[in-house]
């Protein structure tokens, strides 16, 4: 029988990497029956039209295109705003939509009418069921009033309920759809007949236009389960990897040690392929044990998984899930067990240690201790990396704003009305004592990730953006409003020409760009490619934030109580602002990351565990071969010290060399996926040589550990038990 | 150089205990040529690896070179070994994967000696016992009679006061056993190194001038102070 530890070993990599294949396996079926019954619920005829100049669409271009025989209904959607209440773990969204926006969803209603042509234009709106039942509970709601981004609309329509199985109109619950306030940036589309005619007849009377199927369009919706799923997957795939090789491992070990079992069994008539299916079958037996280990734990983490917002399915490719694990080991337990059958039987029962390990192929359990610390500390690499790379670009955040500045704005997770915060704040906030100096500044999302920033007088003396290139907005721009801007980098670098000194437009008016801003996490969270002067705008800003600035001698958490009164004061019906330090935001920034790389980082944890613990098992094998050896040693005057160098030092060899590659792997990996976030700047090194510098230590104390148990061993006893 | 006080030495098998020594008291001068005979399991090995420092007394005293080794720490067990005692095994014990001069110069690299000098003294060693010419083959690639002249050259690159060798002919025909055993009488006479033989062969005796008999763990023969009287096998506790 194989060694219980080596067997202990073998069972737990295969339960975890079953574990994480069958998580994610689950999210990803979830994800594609998700689609599937999403766009058999809203029709494969539908398809997304959005200009690739990100401008908005005119209402004679709505009409043309409308117009189109190919074309049987067109919607249009314009911004959506998203507030959330952090204690009732709810989010409200509105959605300003044409007319035919529901019709064309295919949203029935439980209650009231849809809209109309003449509910343009008017302050009305449709809720979602969810967010009648949590403003309403069982009274009516058609005929009452609800408050909207600072704005009362009367309900015209509830939506009938969405399922919970449709997980991207379920979102639809949570939503107010209001007619829109201005044009279109987004197209629904439901063709007449053939999608690529349609979009053929679409894109002659609208050249510049692209387009999105109902599938790619829903499927941005699960960017997030899209990458965690492939994540565990390659996660998953890792650990398959070092079950693998753990069984390589394993077997090759075994082989030797019982070379003299298989010398007499090959004596009796044993044949190759009998010895192979003896130590393969040992292997498929402990290898299917951790499979179906693997299968409960899986299968109660993807039970479990709503609680943490996710969503899992059975699939039949859940069949193949312990199939991969138990398959890979005992595909890699064939070569050293046939290499251990084909020694000559009289060679087995009469082999010296050098030959036996020639013989029964060492080498093979040493690549794959190796490989397992290689893809071991490629992981723990790549989220360190990864992590920290971007945890110093969040320190990048903001310009040179320093603890002193706060933020105050409209509280992100609340369903109560949000505060105004008008520009008439603005002299409200100067009154108050410890205050220095308040910049207004108003976010403004112009569709498809983009927004728009105006910066009131005080914004140069704040510093909030990095700039790269060129210049920053002066104070006498700013207080003239004049067409200039900063934009992002990402920006910039997108234009063909560059975009310094080139003029771009924002809601029909030219901007000359002055200036290039780091946003390479900016973006990211803010969403902000373009800072330009409060008053260049002519349009009233619904949306206004402050940065106040604390006067010294002043405490800034007293300063900031006191604003959160002086707006509870102005708005007493009102949920609270949210005045928040720099660093505050940060936290909420890193708040997701750190979600995320908690839970990779697990599985990471216990493929690096699964390897030290390979790494100990070969050398406590290599060392009980060897155990004679050590003996003669100390009988020729090793002492104990020496005996533990020779075992970390054989260690060291295999860790050092595979943790010194596997975190190259892992650090290359890194980047390739920073670079795919849009992270930009150097890349945290100094994390990769320390978790190599970890993987080495644990592997070393891996090896380090048997030697100093052989080592504490008298040398007559070592002498005696190393012959037998 | 040496001396034993009623060492007593028990091997734990499970419960029981096994008595391979029992209440031993030996003294041997230095420069002597001793051969310690008995048959298997009488407790020459045990014996031996008690004065060798290769392993601990249950009870009783070891002095060595005038020290009692219960005071020593391993440290100063090992720094002993490796400098005034040599080894010389049954079944040769050479480490299988370095060659002849690698094995000879062990010792030498537990005491902290340059590589350049312990291939020189190792090779030098192998000259002395005419091997000079193998001494880049694995101990695989050696004949016995061969391997055990390496294991005496490595028992001798040291220049150890002591030479301890257990069976030393026991895996070697006649004639190569009366060679090795020349080697230790020439080791013994010109460089004054003792030498502690243990062995059933008649052969290795006969090149001895002191013959200890040991029977069920208990002297009882000394050639030199010819104890007789003892008690048999059962007698005494396990």
């Amino acid at each position: 029988m194989l060694r219980s530890r080596g067997k202990g070993l073998l069972i737990a990599v295969v339960a975890v990497a079953t574990t994480a294949l069958w998580i994610s396996f689950g999210i990803r079926t979830a994800l594609e029956a998700n689609l599937r019954e999403l766009v058999a619920r809203v029709g494969a005829d539908l398809f997304y039209v959005t200009k690739r100049s990100r401008e908005l669409f005119t209402a004679e271009e709505l009409r043309a295109v409308a117009q189109l025989e190919e074309v049987a209904l067109v919607a249009g959607e314009g911004i959506q705003r998203t507030v959330s209440h952090p204690g009732q773990k709810y989010t409200l969204t509105s959605l300003e939509v044409t007319p035919e926006y529901p019709a064309l969803l295919r949203l029935s209603l439980q209650a009231g009418r849809s809209f109309s042509q003449e509910d343009v234009g008017r302050r009305v709106a449709i809720l979602g069921a969810r967010v009648k039942e949590v403003l309403f509970g069982e009274e009516e709601a058609v005929g009452k009033r609800v408050e909207v981004g600072g704005y009362y609309y009367t309900v015209i329509g509830v939506l009938a309920p969405i399922p919970s199985e449709d997980s991207l109109r379920r979102k639809l619950n949570n939503l107010v759809l209001v007619p829109l306030t201005e044009q279109p940036w987004a197209l629904f589309v439901r063709a007449r007949g053939s999608v690529p005619r349609a979009q053929q007849a679409i894109g002659e009377v609208l050249p510049g236009v692209s387009f999105t199927t109902a599938t790619q369009r829903y499927e941005i919706y699960f960017h997030l389960e899209r990458v965690v799923s492939w994540l565990l997957l390659a996660i998953a795939g890792g650990l398959s990897l070092i079950a693998a090789v753990t069984a390589a491992s394993i077997v090759s070990m075994d082989s030797l040690r019982r070379g003299w079992e298989i010398g007499v069994r090959r004596a009796v008539g044993a044949t190759v392929p009998g010895i192979v299916r003896l130590f393969s079958g040992e292997v498929l037996w402990a290898a299917s044990l951790g499979a179906a280990g693997g299968v409960g734990l899986g299968s109660l983490v993807s039970h479990l998984s709503p609680l943490f917002g996710w969503e899992s399915r059975l699939g039949l490719l859940h069949l193949l899930v312990p199939l991969i694990p138990i398959v890979a080991g005992a595909l890699a337990s064939l070569y050293p067990s046939w290499r251990a059958a084909r020694v000559p039987p009289a060679r087995a029962l009469g082999l010296r240690t050098l030959e036996a390990q020639r013989a029964f192929g060492l080498g093979v359990g040493k690549i794959a201790a190796a490989t397992a610390v290689l893809v071991g500390t490629g992981a723990l690499a790549f989220l360190a990396v990864f992590l920290f790379t971007v945890e110093a670009h969040l320190g990048g955040l903001w310009g040179d704003v320093d603890q002193r500045t706060l933020l105050v704005r409209a509280p992100r997770k609340s369903i109560l009305p949000a505060p105004e915060l008008t520009p008439g704040d603005l002299a409200r906030l100067r009154e108050l004592p410890g205050v220095e100096l308040v910049v207004v500044g108003a976010p403004r999302v112009l569709g498809a990730g983009m927004g728009v920033y105006g910066v009131g007088v005080g914004y140069t003396d704040l510093k909030l953006f990095s700039l790269v290139a060129g210049r920053d907005l002066t104070q006498e721009e700013i207080s003239q409003g004049a067409r200039v801007a900063l934009v992002g980098k990402s920006f910039a670098e997108a234009q063909e020409e560059g975009a310094l000194g080139e003029s771009f437009r924002i809601r029909g008016q030219e901007f000359t760009v002055v200036g290039v801003f780091d946003d390479s996490m900016a973006r990211f969270y803010l969403g902000v490619p373009a800072v330009v002067p409060y008053r260049s705008l002519e349009e009233v800003w619904l949306f206004h934030e402050f940065w106040v600035r604390v006067r010294e001698g002043y405490s800034p958490q007293e300063v900031k109580e006191e604003i959160g009164s002086l707006f509870q004061r102005l708005y007493p019906e009102r949920a609270p602002v949210e005045v928040i330090s720099p660093g505050e935001e940060l936290s909420q920034a890193r708040e997701f990351t750190y979600k995320l790389a908690t839970s990779l980082g697990a599985f990471a944890g216990l493929g690096f565990t699964a390897a030290a613990s390979g790494m100990f098992n070969l050398m406590s094998f290599l060392l009980l071969l060897r155990l004679r050896e050590l003996g003669i040693r100390r009988a020729l005057g090793a002492n104990r010290v020496d005996i533990i160098r020779l075992g970390v030092g054989e260690a060291g060899k295999v860790a050092v060399l595979a943790a010194s590659l596997g975190g190259g792997v892992g650090t290359w990996g890194a980047a390739l996926a920073l670079e795919r976030f849009h992270v930009e700047g150097p890349l945290r090194w100094g994390w990769a040589v320390a978790t190599l510098a970890l993987a080495c230590a644990c592997a070393l104390a891996a090896g380090g550990w048997p030697a100093r148990r052989a080592a504490l061993l008298s040398p007559a006893k070592a002498i005696r038990e190393g012959r037998r | 150089m040496i001396r034993l006080e009623k060492v007593e030495k028990l091997y734990r098998k499970g419960d029981s205990a096994v008595a391979a020594l029992r209440g031993v008291d030996l003294e041997v001068q230095a420069g002597e040529l001793v051969a310690i005979q008995g048959p298997s399991g009488s407790g020459k090995t045990t014996l031996l690896n008690l004065i060798g420092l290769l392993d601990e007394p249950s009870a009783g005293q070891v002095f060595l070179f005038g020290k009692d080794v219960s005071a020593l720490s391993d440290r100063e067990k090992s720094a002993l070994r490796g400098s005034k005692i040599g080894f010389v095994f049954q079944s040769f014990n050479l480490i299988s994967h370095l060659n002849a001069w690698e094995n000879v110069a062990l010792p030498l690299y537990y005491r902290g000696i340059g590589r350049k000098e312990r291939r020189r003294r190792a090779l030098a060693a192998l000259e002395g016992v005419g091997l000079k010419g193998r001494a880049y083959h694995l101990p695989a690639e050696l004949s016995g009679g061969e391997e055990q002249r390496v294991a005496i050259a490595r028992a001798l690159v040291t220049d150890p006061a002591l030479i301890l060798a257990d069976e030393p002919t026991g895996n070697l025909d006649s004639h190569t056993g009366k060679m090795i055993m020349e080697e230790f009488l020439a080791i013994n006479n010109v460089n004054g190194v003792t030498v502690l033989v243990a062995t059933h062969d008649p052969l290795v005796v006969s090149f001895t001038r002191r013959v200890i008999e040991l029977r069920d763990g208990q002297i009882t023969k000394d050639s030199a102070s010819e104890v007789v009287d003892v008690p048999r096998s059962g007698d005494g506790g396990c």
